[in-house]
């Protein structure tokens, strides 16, 4: 039987399985690592019968598209621990070495984060925040967004001070590996310098952005430990060069 | 507190820095779309950015509205599929792995297999009132036929096909153009499942192996 299934991939992988078969196969592909193999590699091959056949749409879809997308909110990502995406990516063994799981959840959800981050701090942090109304405008469609995070029961706020002033808060949901940050009363640092937020993961920083007093910035990194601040020099933040000034707990 | 600083830190964003990069800030909601490489414009998109979904339109949608009007035929239907493959993009952006296969894959996937549930559910429908009205129904075989002139248009994919056998290319296209399931396929062919099966998977293999020697 499983062969005659492993048979099935060239027709699996052009939609030519009835809807019951499809799913047989789907089944068995998520148990033989062989075949989930050979079906990645032949959908590159049927990609490219697809790129064949390129035509121009005709005007106006793309205003379409446009406008269809304005109103429709992006499913969240799928968050896995890192040991279980490990395994099932050993299923689909391809060209590329194993990168981080965790790559693809960065720095997702931004705006999201940021319209939450301005729900809380305008509770939290009340006349701290100028230009309230006016960014979170700027932020689109998150209504929904900022309720789940906010609605995450282990969401929790947490607070504090940095060596010279100003006072980092978040909220944090360990469970969805999310936060958002905001900053006030930072002082000012020189030109070439400037505040940066990490998310820490099992020891290892991965940069989130600048932080400006009153700007919320979001994080999405699975499994993130604590949030540190530091100071940087400006510029793109690959590694902390400095210890940091304050941590949060996830 | 273990917020220690590693050496060989792993970066959340995607390429390693550049050095000489003038100081740019790192903000949150905008990022410009700069590249056209489809992979990385579908992991901006996933993180909510609009103007690189906006440039991966741009990209992607010949491709894609190309094999939905090769399935579907009719204009009118491709613009539609077309639309919701692309809405389904913006939505599900999110979900995209890109160790799983690149986005161009990814997504025209989504927009064959878009097509042809299309095809299908249609096929059923009509089915459905033919046998009610007791008409007698099209022959399939000369719709197919038809839709598998003119299918092979660029160099690249002539070149790899002929790589095929007759018998491979014949059931590919059936397939995968003509949106017939293999069964259907074998019944059009009147030739065994098992044969069926096995000329689209060893056709595909080929293909695929061309392309790599092409490639190198």
């Amino acid at each position: 039987m499983s062969d005659d299934l492993h048979a099935l991939t060239g027709a699996y992988v052009m939609d030519a399985l009835d809807e019951e078969e499809r799913e047989a196969f789907e089944a068995y592909m998520a148990t033989s690592p062989a075949t989930a193999a050979e079906v990645a590699s032949l959908r590159e091959a049927v990609t490219m019968l697809g790129t064949a056949t390129a035509e121009t749409p005709p005007e106006g879809l793309r205003r379409a598209v446009m406008d269809a997308v304005d109103t429709v909110r992006q499913d969240r990502p799928v968050v896995q621990p890192i040991s279980r995406a490990e395994d099932t990516r050993a299923e689909a063994t391809l060209a590329e070495p194993v990168p981080l799981r965790r790559r693809s959840s960065w720095g997702t959800r931004v705006a999201l984060a940021a319209a939450a981050v301005m729900a809380v701090v305008s509770v939290g942090l009340g006349s701290a925040v100028v230009d309230l109304n006016q960014r979170l405008d700027a932020v689109e469609g998150t209504n929904e967004q900022v309720a789940t995070l906010l609605a995450a029961p282990d969401a929790h706020t947490s607070e504090a001070g940095l060596p010279d002033g100003g006072v980092i808060t978040a909220l944090i949901s360990p469970g969805h590996g999310a936060a958002i940050a905001v900053a006030d009363g930072l002082p000012e640092l020189s030109e070439d310098q400037m505040y940066a937020l990490w998310a820490i993961v099992d020891d290892l920083p991965v940069p989130i952005g600048e932080v400006v007093n009153g700007q919320p910035l979001s994080v999405q990194v699975a499994g993130f430990d604590l949030l540190g601040v530091t100071v940087e020099p400006r510029g793109e933040l690959t590694l902390p060069t400095t210890a940091p000034q304050v941590t949060l707990e996830a | 507190m273990g917020f220690r600083w590693g050496q060989s830190g792993r970066r959340g964003g995607t390429e390693p820095p550049s050095v000489d990069e003038p100081a740019r800030r790192l903000r949150p909601v905008t990022d410009v779309a700069t590249t056209r490489d489809p992979d990385e414009l579908l992991a901006r998109v996933a993180r909510g950015d609009r103007s690189s979904f906006e440039a991966l339109y741009d990209l992607m949608i010949p491709q894609v509205f190309g094999v939905i009007r090769r399935v579907l035929r009719d204009p009118a239907q491709s613009e539609e599929v077309t639309q919701d493959v692309m809405v389904e993009v913006w939505r599900t952006a999110t979900r995209y792995d890109r160790d799983r296969g690149s986005a161009r894959s990814w997504i025209l996937t989504m927009a064959h297999r878009r097509a042809v549930d299309r095809v299908r559910s249609e096929q059923a429908s009509r089915d459905r009132e033919e046998r009610v009205s007791h008409q007698d129904r099209d022959r399939p075989f000369d719709r197919v036929a038809e839709q598998v002139e003119h299918r092979f248009e660029t160099r690249q994919v002539r070149e790899a096909l002929d790589h095929l056998t007759a018998v491979q290319r014949e059931a590919i296209e059936l397939a995968y153009y003509g949106g017939n399931t293999y069964r259907e396929v074998a019944t059009l062919l009147d030739t065994p499942l098992g044969t069926v099966k096995t000329r689209m998977r060893d056709g595909l293999i080929r293909l695929r192996d061309a392309m790599e020697v092409d490639t190198r």
